[in-house]
């Protein structure tokens, strides 16, 4: 084993590891890649690694003893256990909310065997144009099939990327096109998983088979590029990758036969090693079967080794890290509690025995955990699963406190360690008391993806708005709202601050005492697009302006409801010559901006430490100007990926999925209104939900305006969603609506009914939910036999069992 | 990989379009409920294979499609839709009914194709059944436009002798209608005709018969014509063609259809001024596979000649051949050339001979001298006028500056011949009376429609296909581009002097062949976006193939080979020599007249071509 190049080493580098590499035995190289792993797992980058080895750090020890347990001796395994005995211990235990006590009953071997037939399974992605490469990954994943494995065999862009990781041998085979493209069906999945979202694959074998033609100047591009990006996120190469050109059989079926005996040497490999584990567990009875308690223990340890000032820096560290800046921007001491992670090393089933091993038992309690580390959230760059300190510079250290409770002073550092895996699954409830963001103390939540749902040529604008929730610790269900916090429109407020005569710069005051430039607080602090009565009385109040009294005198209600529609700040000014009234004395008068609160769009189930909004953009023309919505502008223009937005969970316990999951739902939806539906089938397919399901959907277009559309094909396709019917209101010379549908459905609808299915409606309050009311009351008379007093009775009892829910704005 | 495509397809079972065929109850298959479904603008998988065969391809705005996939929409599914006329004859009422659709249904664009078709494209699933309702009530029809049977038949729409035209036109027709499925399927599915009953008994449900494989059905023959026990389609059968059959004919001089790129040609042979016969050619087709030298474009063979009125039945006879031998395993090696090649010339006449029960004659001279179309009004001998109009691409739209859509309409209103499509994408404005003649002319002049004059006559003999962004098999765009790259060549043409110069150039967005692109003296098949293979050796009588000079150059590479060549044809051509003779000629290229010596002769000049461009470095 020697390199071939210097690849990605200088010469020096290359030299030392050419020196030490032939001297490994074999159990040395797995351990050392599954070392490397781990770390570039935790830490993104070898950092820890080269600290460890070149011993010139005072808390090298704790490294270095790991490293000596890894050159394979028992003795060292628990050395690394040794660590254990923090006082610092309890505090992340419970933060992290290892499920205390479970480890017990963890069978010892349980995990081994269980990884024994996890590596039985493959994953089989094509990228194909004409066919070929999916013809390929068909007969490759027979041939997997016919030696016993599992197979999961899917086109790339119907490859659910959240299922990454639970893979564990992955094959891509995929064609090049064009100068160098991805095949369309590679498209997405190609993006994604060159983009910052794609997660680690540590330890995941791979090998790919590229098909191409060697007539383009980008000859297999594609399948290089996978090829590459696969080891940049951590895999092994378990069969070099070949490049076929366009007579490919040949070259094809002899890459199929390097994989499949590469494969069976690894699994010969496993074999052993599995045994060994289970001997090491028999011997380590004690730590083995005290779980997570020593875990925690472990990670105490590094906590309570002496730290220079560097771990306050350590903590305060993190809100960067979070942020996505450099992972290297974390004070190197920090990295000394890297240490006890990697002990991790080895839960990596297939590298074998370890140090720390005897902390695996604990893992396997948990099922979903049983896949390896870089599943959890917390080991993708980036991404901080723990409740850490929010984010927002200069509040960082106040909120992580608040937020983390007792466990504060470690919880941050812990992260900062990169044990993020300790970390609760998200959607166990966190041992510490779930963050209290609010209005006033908002998380900002980094905007992952900001898309237009509607086609070219739509006259609407829906955004699909991605938001990481990462290190906040916020949790939801399904049905819940995230209250965002929106900024007026800069525009709006400097043409205001011109109209009035104002200075930008001037301090104003917000929130009593804090003082602001005027154009900051008019653009964070005050709602200044709606008129309200309240607002107006103390304007003339306050400057006695005369027009304004009149507009409120008794008898001229409806003047003034009319004056209030649609107009804002701006008008008023301009109407009543309000220009030159001095700002401080005016934004004393005016609300605060209020959150708009929408319908989470996705499930923390199939989308960890993220929430997906949908988001209908509004922009009219009224009163002379155009005037826009102030959120959904906001989120629509001046939220980009990379941009954080201040959020806060709204429950909204009276929206809640059936605590029966073999309950039939079903949900009406259109437009935006659509939003918790998508949430309710990711939860539903997540875990597997049983109950019959069925949407109603509408919009104006099918070609443009149907939200979700590929999503809920899928999901019919997968039975996730057993009906779904549509109405598209401008396509057809009668406007036909989802309320026409479920009368053209009456006699299955009552049926579904009869059969206790649930009935949610969502979206637009003043039209639809009436209509839909309407038709339900129809539904029940004509199918029941029902009278009108006896169907609106029916409904009321539903909706008393709460089988009759909504959610309308 | 295999040596030759028998072997290839040996032991294979019927690829699954067969088994689509076979199970689709005479090209059923679940279309309405397809047609139902409102969760997609798509079919099933299923139907839009089976959807080509009533005329319609289901097809996706490639320019949307990354785009949509991101915003979680489904491709902008859409439909082409085929209107087929033997011959390309409509009157100017079918003519309005089209144009109206199109106007409807087909974002307000018409195509006329080089089959003598016409094209829609962009029509909702949602407005297919509208669409195709309103063809037939015009009393035109989609069925058989495309898929797996014979396709429209091509017919020169000779304007010069109109007397001949018009009996080669009628057995045209009747081709056409003898070819055509019987199928009621088309009928329910559109037309809300009565379901027919389902001839098929329990046992061919159960048991249907699948054609014979390549390797199979050569020792187990079939008796007389088969499937005769079968009434609803007694020439296909239920698993109708292996592929695609194309049937042209040909009135010399004129070779417009291209009588060699079909798998049955006939080539009409006029003898004193009365209609003696066919020629019958087997065997030609453009299409090929990249990568894959067992494909390749190729001229269809004369094998013989017979009267007039047997074209019927030699037709039938051809295309039962093709039925029983063609291979049903791999449908790119289908083609009824390589049923021929992979047996041989002589071993299809004999059992075309042994079929019909009597034996072709020895095939009649001939004489093509163009394969383009001549332009301008000329008179008829029946003493009416026709005017040949120039339609870049075949292309029917209003642009800003070039209302032509809007100004065949007018015509259309006021027209009483006929409108007569051309093989080469453009329209007849056919049968004019001289009374009408002042009228239509003043029309033209109004709309500023052409008859290409101000073209280069490079461009007047130029065929794009319609490629990106409807077509799901362009590689790189036709339509779209090959006018630009019109603009830059005529620019060369200009500096050496031959802007008048008649050279046939054709550019497909793939390697299939629409455009008739191996037959062309310089030719184009798309690679990827923006790249090219170019050809070049055709001759200007469309009896030739051209060969690969240059693989997978952009447009300034195109530039650069070409702008020296046309320098050294200015320079040294012979008088009346053309172009594609030239480059054979001065060596840039050999003939080739066979497609199996096609790759071998791309190898050659790709590789004289390097070596040059070697020394020159």
């Amino acid at each position: 084993m020697l390199l071939q190049n210097n690849g990605p080493f200088t010469q020096e580098q290359a030299n030392w590891l050419n020196l030490l590499l032939p001297t490994l035995t074999e159990a040395q190289r797995m351990w050392l890649s599954g070392y490397l792993a781990g770390a570039g797992a935790v830490q993104g980058g070898p950092l820890p690694a080269f600290a460890a080895l070149a011993g010139s750090a005072p808390w090298a020890q704790v490294p270095a003893a790991a490293f000596a347990a890894g050159a394979g001796t028992r003795e060292a395994a628990t050395a690394a256990t040794g660590l254990a005995p923090g006082p610092a211990a309890p505090a992340p235990a419970e933060a992290a909310g290892a499920v205390p006590g479970k480890p017990a009953e963890a069978p010892a071997g349980t995990n081994g065997a269980a990884s024994g037939t996890a590596t039985r399974e493959a994953t089989v992605l094509f990228g194909s144009q004409s066919g070929n490469s999916q013809k390929l990954a068909k007969k490759f994943a027979a041939k997997l099939e016919e030696r016993g494995y599992k197979v999961a065999l899917s086109a790339m862009n119907a490859f659910k990327t959240n299922e990454l990781k639970n893979v564990r041998n992955l094959f891509v085979i995929v064609s090049t096109h064009g100068e160098g493209d991805p095949p369309d069906n590679a498209r997405s999945f190609y993006d994604f998983l060159h983009g910052k979202r794609a997660p680690r694959l540590d330890g995941v074998r791979f090998s790919v088979l590229a098909l191409g033609d060697s007539s383009y100047e980008f000859f297999c591009k594609t399948g290089k590029d996978f090829d590459k990006r696969l080891e940049e996120l951590g895999g092994v190469r378990l069969a070099p990758r070949v490049d076929c050109d366009v007579d490919f059989e040949q070259p094809a079926a002899a890459w199929m036969e390097s994989v499949l005996k590469a494969l069976e040497e690894a699994a010969a490999g496993e074999a052993s090693a599995g045994a060994e584990q289970a001997a090491r567990q028999q011997a380590n009875g004690v730590a083995a079967t005290a779980g997570s308690p020593q875990v925690m223990n472990g990670v105490a340890a590094s906590a309570a080794i002496p730290q220079p000032a560097g771990s306050v820096a350590a903590s305060a560290g993190v809100p960067q890290a979070v942020q996505g800046l450099a992972v290297s921007a974390v004070p190197y001491p920090a990295l000394a509690g890297t240490a006890p992670a990697l002990g991790f090393v080895p839960f990596f089933p297939i590298w074998g025995p370890a140090p720390g091993y005897a902390v695996i038992p604990g893992w396997g309690t948990y099922p979903g955990w049983a896949a390896y580390p870089a599943a959890f959230p917390g080991v993708v760059p980036g991404l901080a699963p723990y409740p850490a300190p929010n984010a927002v510079p200069g509040n960082g250290l106040a909120n992580g406190a608040a937020s983390a409770g007792p466990g504060a002073g470690a919880a941050p550092f812990a992260a900062a360690a990169g044990i993020a895996p300790f970390a609760a699954p998200a959607t166990a409830p966190a041992a510490a008391a779930e963050p209290s963001y609010s209005r006033d103390n908002p998380f900002y939540a980094e905007v992952i993806e900001n898309l237009n749902l509607n086609g070219r040529g739509s006259d609407r604008e829906t955004r699909h708005v991605e938001l990481s929730l990462a290190g906040s610790g916020l949790q939801y269900e399904p049905g819940d709202c995230l209250a965002v916090i929106p900024e007026n429109r800069p525009e709006l407020v400097d043409e205001l601050i011109r109209e009035a005569e104002w200075k930008a710069e001037e301090p104003v005051p917000v929130d009593g005492t804090e003082e602001v430039p005027l154009r900051e607080a008019l653009l964070k602090h005050f709602e200044i697009t709606v008129l309200t009565r309240p607002l107006l009385e103390k304007v003339a109040e306050t400057f006695g302006t005369g027009s304004v009294r009149e507009l409120l005198a008794a008898g001229r209600e409806r003047e003034l409801r009319d004056y209030l529609r649609g107009r804002d700040l701006l008008d008023l000014i301009r109407d009543h010559g309000l220009k030159g009234v001095p700002a401080r004395e005016l934004v004393r008068l005016l609300r605060k901006i209020p959150a708009r609160k929408y319908s989470i769009a996705s499930s923390l189930k199939a989308f960890p430490d993220e929430a997906h909004l949908t988001v209908r953009v509004v922009r009219y023309h009224a009163h002379g100007r155009d005037r826009y919505g102030v959120c959904s502008t906001y989120l629509a223009e001046r939220a980009q990926p990379g941009d954080t937005v201040p959020v806060y969970v709204h429950h909204n316990p009276n929206f809640k999925l059936p605590a029966d999951p073999g309950a039939p739902i079903v949900m009406i939806g259109p437009g935006t209104g659509v939003a918790p539906f998508r949430a309710f089938l990711q939860e539903r397919e997540a875990t597997g939900a049983g109950g019959k399901t069925w949407l109603f959907y509408g919009d104006r277009h099918f070609r443009t305006d149907f939200l979700y559309q590929t999503e809920w094909q899928r999901w019919l396709k997968d039975g996730v969603l057993t009906r779904m019917d549509v109405a598209f209101s401008r396509d057809t010379e009668q406007k036909v609506y989802v309320q026409h549908r479920m009368l053209e459905q009456s006699r299955e609808l009552y049926r579904w009914l009869e059969d206790g299915a649930y009935v949610y409606v969502c979206g637009d309050e003043k039209n639809m939910a009436p209509d839909v009311h309407a038709a339900l009351l129809a539904v029940l008379q004509k199918e029941g036999g029902l009278s009108a007093e006896a169907a609106e009775e029916r409904l009321a009892e539903l909706q008393r069992q709460n089988r009759y829910q909504r959610d309308v704005y | 990989m295999a040596q030759d495509r028998l072997s290839a397809s040996q032991n294979l079972p019927p690829s699954d379009v067969e088994k689509i065929k076979l199970e689709s109850n005479y090209l059923r298959g679940t279309i309405p409920e397809s047609l139902e479904d409102r969760i997609t603008g798509a079919v099933s998988a299923m139907d839009d294979r089976l959807l080509k065969f009533h005329g319609t391809y289901q097809q996706d705005d490639r320019d949307l499609r990354l785009e949509r996939e991101k915003q979680k929409l489904e491709p902008a599914y859409q439909f082409m839709v085929r209107v087929r006329a033997p011959g390309g004859i409509v009157t100017p009422q079918q003519y309005l009914v089209l144009d109206d659709l199109a106007q409807r249904y087909a974002g307000g664009t018409l195509r006329l194709t080089t089959r003598q078709s016409f094209q829609f494209h962009g029509v909702l699933k949602w407005n297919l059944k509208r669409t195709i309702r309103e063809v037939n009530e015009a009393l035109l029809t989609t069925l058989a436009a495309c898929g797996d049977v014979n396709r429209n038949v091509m017919c020169n729409p000779n304007p010069y002798q109109s007397e001949v035209h018009g009996e080669v036109y009628e057995w045209a027709k009747r081709l056409s209608e003898h070819l055509m499925p019987r199928t009621k399927a088309y009928y329910e599915i559109w037309l809300d005709g009565d379901k027919a009953v389902d001839s098929r008994d329990a046992d061919s449900v159960k048991n249907p018969r699948l054609p014979r494989n390549p390797g199979v059905s050569e020792s187990l023959e079939r008796k007389g014509s088969g499937y005769s026990e079968d009434e609803t389609e007694p020439i296909y059968g239920p698993a109708y063609l292996p592929r695609k059959f194309k049937i042209g004919i040909a009135v010399p001089p004129s070779n417009d259809v291209d009588v060699f790129s079909q798998d049955l040609g006939f080539i009409a042979i006029v003898e004193n001024g009365k209609l003696a016969g066919f020629n019958v050619a087997v065997g030609g087709g453009m299409g090929m596979t990249y990568g894959d030298p067992l494909t390749y474009p190729q001229l269809a063979r004369v094998i013989g000649f017979h009267r007039p009125e047997r074209i019927i039945e030699v037709a039938e006879k051809v295309v039962t051949i093709q039925r029983d031998y063609g291979n049903r395993a791999i449908r790119k090696y289908a083609r009824l050339k390589y049923t021929i090649d992979d047996r041989s010339v002589e071993w299809f006449r004999d059992e075309l001979n042994r079929r019909l029960g009597w034996e072709l004659e020895e095939p009649r001279p001939f004489k093509f001298e163009h394969n383009g179309d001549r332009y301008g009004w000329v008179k008829g001998s029946n003493g009416k006028w026709h005017l040949t109009l120039f339609i870049q691409n075949g292309r029917i739209r209003d642009w800003d500056d070039y209302p032509l859509m809007t100004g065949l309409r007018e015509i259309a209103k006021v027209h009483t011949g006929d409108f007569r499509l051309t093989p080469n994408q453009n329209l007849i404005i056919g049968n004019v009376s001289p009374r009408n003649k002042r009228k239509i002319e003043a029309l033209v002049e109004k709309y500023g429609l052409t008859d290409g004059r101000q073209h280069s006559a490079l461009r007047r003999n130029s065929i794009a296909c319609v490629a990106l962004p409807t077509c799901g098999l362009a590689m790189a765009d036709a339509e779209r581009y090959l006018p630009v790259l019109l603009d830059k060549l005529e620019v060369l043409l200009d500096e050496v002097g031959l802007r008048e110069e008649e050279i046939v150039i054709r550019m497909s967005g793939c390697p299939n062949g629409c455009a008739r692109p191996a037959l062309a003296e310089i030719a184009f098949t798309g690679k990827a976006p923006g790249k090219y293979n170019l050809y070049l050796g055709g001759s200007f009588t469309g009896d030739r193939l051209n060969v690969l000079y240059r693989e997978n150059i952009g447009e300034a590479e195109i530039l650069e080979t070409l702008a020296p060549i046309f320098r050294h044809y200015a320079a040294e051509r012979l008088p009346g020599e053309r172009f594609g003779d030239f480059v054979i000629r001065a060596g840039y290229v050999r003939e080739v007249r066979d497609g199996r010596d096609l790759h071998a002769a791309g190898q050659e000049a790709l590789a004289a071509s390097a070596a040059s461009a070697a020394v020159r470095g």
